[in-house]
């Protein structure tokens, strides 16, 4: 497994949309070398033949719900939540310079 | 005995013949919050004139002559993770610090058809990441027992108010121990269902393959009483279970022929008090009928790494909603999208949550994936079978809860050393098993102890039962005195 570094962490940090101070981003590196450092070792467990899990629930099958026209949350009450509603629509700034 | 040492099952009797009236039960519970919760910081927000509406409707339905819920009248918390209509819902975040829902969780549809009085809304380790309940935004709560120790976590509020008599039950969630640390901390019951036994919609995803919603109460008698009121498939959550879970006949006998597997291996190195309770519970299954076999829990040592590998990943995604854009927190003057993201997050989340947003992006990026996410699912897949080969073997497992009773406030401070609170709790939830931590001592400091039983996945009737038989008679339906500070009530 590769070796968890600086330039890593600064590309994750920006992948997970924070912006944070140079202290911030200290402790936060330091913490997650310790943490990760610590998973390396799954690499020596004998997986062969396994197949992942990725629901607990054995034979588990998505099923779709019946097509039949069911209610709906009024906008308003989707709007009750937003931080700046405009004309009836979230606003939010440009997206481009 | 005052109304506070109450089970849940008692005051709805009461009720039902009149002993009591709602209103009475309300306005014990609503006054008895209002003098401890301060000190306690349990619950972040109380209903406390809904709840005397709830109550009048009671009392007069039952003048009425109407019949009445199975639940009326009974007080109940729920961790704020879950959605009440109208209510605000923080899930410890400053990032929803004023969101409100604008629907009912599950859950609170049923407890509310049951006429159960919901108080409020408990304090929690932020997005439930955590051990001890002070990473919520909103302060620590204090463990009742010794207000300068933690309650556990991440639903230490809801295990406070329960351990404090300021309600008999509540509700908690459990994602790797989150239910039953905190009830062996606080010193009562916690139970974590089987996954998918409890609907998930309106809970507040963590880890959306781990989490399950589970009660507090001080008897395994009343867990299993809100239990069979908040289980059942549920067409709104796709990982509801479809077969029924019945309801556990409990009978002091349930362990006689029980087999209880046992792996004093895991023991080594255990605090000397936990491991002491250990062998006296032993003791106790012993005389109550039950074998002891001898187990290997191989895979117990890498449960923890899959654990943070799999939460971390399922969290950086289901918090990746959280963007200042629709519902959460907006940082001021964002000077483009972009910038509204990325400072509305950082303002928003805790460091525990921002190292657990970056562990999972980190272990689900490219070039990493392959090493960390898909090979903790496969680890996960072998957990899950060693659990099945000793499920041939046992009937249910024994272990510790937690290493340790409740820690100072403040004294841990390293993640690695915070995250280690969960090695015996974390195996139970990558598999989707049943369990529940039941108190059954206390150290030499007065801080309870518990200890828990594991069960195959829909055995939780089952597990119930012997959880029933398991109980130590000094702890059903305690409520802790509240050290500390002059408070006793």
């Amino acid at each position: 497994m590769s070796t968890f570094n600086r330039d890593l962490f600064d590309k994750l940090t920006a992948l997970s949309r924070l912006k944070m101070t140079t202290e911030e981003q200290e402790s936060l590196y330091q913490s997650l070398i310790a943490v990760v450092g610590c998973l390396d070792h799954l690499s020596s467990v004998d997986t062969e033949g396994l197949s992942p899990t990725y629901s607990v629930i054995k034979d588990h099958k998505m099923e779709l719900r019946e097509d039949i026209p069911a209610g709906s949350t009024p906008h308003s009450e989707y709007m009750q939540n937003a931080p700046k509603v405009v004309a009836g629509m979230i606003s939010v700034p440009h997206i481009l310079h | 005995m005052s109304l506070h040492q109450f089970s849940a099952s008692r005051l709805h009797k009461a009720f039902l013949s009149g002993e009591l009236s709602a209103m009475e039960i309300a306005s014990f519970f609503i006054d008895r919050t209002q003098s401890l919760n301060q000190a306690l910081n349990g619950y972040l927000e109380t209903y406390a004139d809904d709840v005397k509406k709830w109550a009048i409707d009671l009392d007069n339905k039952r003048k009425a002559g109407e019949s009445l819920p199975p639940l009326a009248a009974v007080p109940v918390a729920l961790k704020d993770n879950m959605h009440i209509r109208g209510k605000k819902t923080t899930a410890g975040s400053k990032i929803l610090s004023s969101y409100k829902a604008i629907f009912d969780a599950t859950v609170t549809e049923k407890l509310l058809a049951s006429g159960a009085l919901i108080m409020g809304k408990t304090n929690l380790d932020e997005f439930a990441m955590g051990s001890s309940t002070e990473h919520s935004a909103f302060g620590p709560t204090k463990n009742p027992w010794d207000l300068k120790k933690t309650p556990g976590g991440s639903s230490g509020g809801s295990a406070a108010v329960v351990a404090a008599g300021l309600a008999p039950l509540s509700l908690g969630s459990d994602t790797g121990g989150s239910i039953r640390q905190p009830a062996s901390f606080c010193g009562i019951v916690g139970f974590k269902p089987t996954y998918g036994a409890v609907s998930r919609y309106g809970l507040i995803a963590f880890a959306s393959s781990l989490d399950q919603i589970g009660p507090f109460a001080r008897s395994v008698e009343d867990a299993a009483l809100i239990f069979d009121l908040i289980k059942g498939h549920d067409p709104r959550d796709a990982t509801s279970i479809k077969q029924p879970i019945p309801s556990p006949r409990l009978d002091k006998n349930a362990l006689k022929g029980c087999k209880i597997g046992v792996d004093r291996r895991l023991l080594e190195g255990l605090d000397c008090e936990v491991a002491h309770i250990f062998e006296e519970t032993i003791g106790e299954a012993k005389r109550a009928g039950a074998h002891i076999v001898d187990i290997e829990m191989k895979l117990h040592k890498h449960a923890l790494s899959v654990y943070y590998i799999l939460a971390p990943a399922e969290a950086s995604s289901n918090l990746a909603r959280y963007d200042g854009v629709g519902f959460s927190q907006r940082c001021d003057l964002p000077t483009d999208l972009a910038d509204l993201y990325d400072r509305s997050r950082n303002e928003g989340f805790g460091a525990e949550v921002k190292r657990r947003i970056l562990m999972g992006s980190f272990v689900l990026s490219a070039g990493y994936s392959s090493a960390y996410y898909q090979k903790a699912q496969l680890v996960r897949s072998k957990i899950i079978s060693e659990f099945e080969e000793i499920f041939q073997k046992v009937d249910t497992i024994l272990l510790p809860t937690s290493p340790t009773g409740a820690f100072d406030l403040g004294s841990i401070l390293s993640p690695l050393a915070m995250y280690m609170n969960d090695i015996f709790t974390i195996p139970v939830n990558l598999a989707g098993l049943p369990a529940i931590s039941i108190p059954r001592g206390a150290t030499s400091q007065g801080l309870p102890i518990g200890m828990q039983l594991i069960a195959p996945q829909k055995r939780d009737n089952a597990l119930l039962e012997w959880a029933f038989a398991l109980e130590h008679p000094e702890w059903v339906d305690r409520v802790s005195p509240i050290r500390e500070g002059g408070l006793h009530a």
